[in-house]
């Protein structure tokens, strides 16, 4: 029962307890003790196999291709932007992604992860599959390797002008909102434009120079929807087109990738209502 | 007779012109600099395989970005060393 040396030692002062009068409590606590290994103090490499995209703009006559790294994910942490880091630390330095907060707010490690866009900061390492093919966002220019250009995705969210409009301010207060008119914006106001929705679209695809993609269109949404603002018709006269809204099919690859659980498909069915109605 | 030139060919020749057209906003006095300096960035890439298409494109279009950099007007002048 009594296994090592501190079980000898832990029994003799339970005899010492016992004759004290004591009651002892340790036999339950002996069979949830960790029993000290040693078969496993030789820890085995978990060699993963990485296919990343590679691509260098200072080199553009060599073409894109896909590299490959096997890691030991032994005492890495489970999320791929983990083992990336890895790989840039200590396998190929060259390796060139963005990162910032690797907690899943910031959006900037978006990317193509066997297949499904998401955040590789909040996407668990898949160590069942064989290989993880790593490639930038689908349909946007590459500026390096995993690095996407995103200056038209930024451009088309300024123009659905993303802040508080109104005709008339309250002098010397705020403007204020009741729980209920904040509620509306709940499932909205999360989104943290790292564009792995829209460029999960594909009318997106298609139309990236017309259309404003699932992304930009949920937080026109959010702002026409806002209590304070109070520039819903003029704002949605702009989307009285057949491409800016209309080119949204309700494929709903948004809602699946989208790694905060939203649903923007959902938004652009209720904008569409507005717009119809206004 | 001269070969038509291709839609490639034509807007690389479009961002050239489009370069010559920028530099008049600048001072005069720098305009000597400026277009040996474009010119220099062209001719790097004269001899560059023209079946190689997005290549071609993917200069192109980092060169449109230079542009709209280069259309600042905090933007003077380029002196090549």
């Amino acid at each position: 029962m009594f296994v090592g040396l501190s079980a000898v030692s832990s029994a003799s002062s339970t005899r010492l307890l016992l004759k004290q009068g004591l009651r002892s409590f340790s036999s339950s606590a002996f069979t949830s003790m960790a029993k000290p290994s040693t078969a496993t103090s030789v820890t085995q490499a978990k060699i993963q196999k990485f296919k990343i995209y590679r691509w260098n703009p200072e080199t553009p006559q060599e073409k894109p291709h896909l590299q490959e790294y096997n890691v030991d994910l032994t005492g890495v942490k489970p999320m791929v932007l983990d083992s990336l880091i890895k790989i840039k630390d200590e396998l190929d330095s060259t390796l060139t992604f963005r990162r910032s907060c690797r907690e899943g707010i910031c959006g900037s490690c978006a990317m193509n992860i066997n297949g499904s866009n998401g955040l590789a900061c909040i996407t668990k390492t898949d160590t069942s599959s064989d290989e993880i093919v790593i490639y930038p966002l689908p349909h946007m220019y590459v500026i390096k390797d995993l690095v996407p250009d995103m200056t038209y995705f930024y451009k088309q969210y300024t123009t659905i002008e993303p802040w508080l409009q109104r005709n008339e301010t309250p002098e010397n207060s705020e403007v204020l909102q009741s729980p209920a008119e904040r509620e509306r914006l709940d499932g909205l106001y999360e989104c943290i434009l790292c564009a792995c929705c829209s460029t999960a679209c594909p009318s997106y695809w298609w139309n990236q120079d017309q259309y404003l993609g699932p992304a930009v269109l949920m937080q026109a949404y959010r702002w026409m929807i806002d209590s304070r603002d109070q520039f819903t018709a003029e704002r949605s006269a702009k989307f009285q087109n057949h491409m800016s809204v209309y080119r949204c099919h309700q494929i709903m690859n948004c809602a699946k990738t989208c790694p905060k659980g939203l649903n923007p498909g959902e938004a652009i069915a209720k904008l569409k209502n507005i717009i119809a109605a206004n | 007779m001269t070969k038509p030139i291709s839609g490639l060919q034509k807007d690389v020749l479009q961002l050239y012109r489009s370069f010559w057209r920028a530099i008049r906003e600048k001072p005069t006095e720098n305009h000597k600099n400026l277009k040996a300096c474009i010119r220099n960035d062209f001719q790097k890439h004269k001899n560059m395989n023209k079946r190689d298409f997005e290549t071609i494109t993917f200069m192109l279009r980092s060169g449109k970005k230079k542009l709209e950099q280069f259309k600042s007007p905090s933007l003077k002048n380029i002196t090549m060393t």
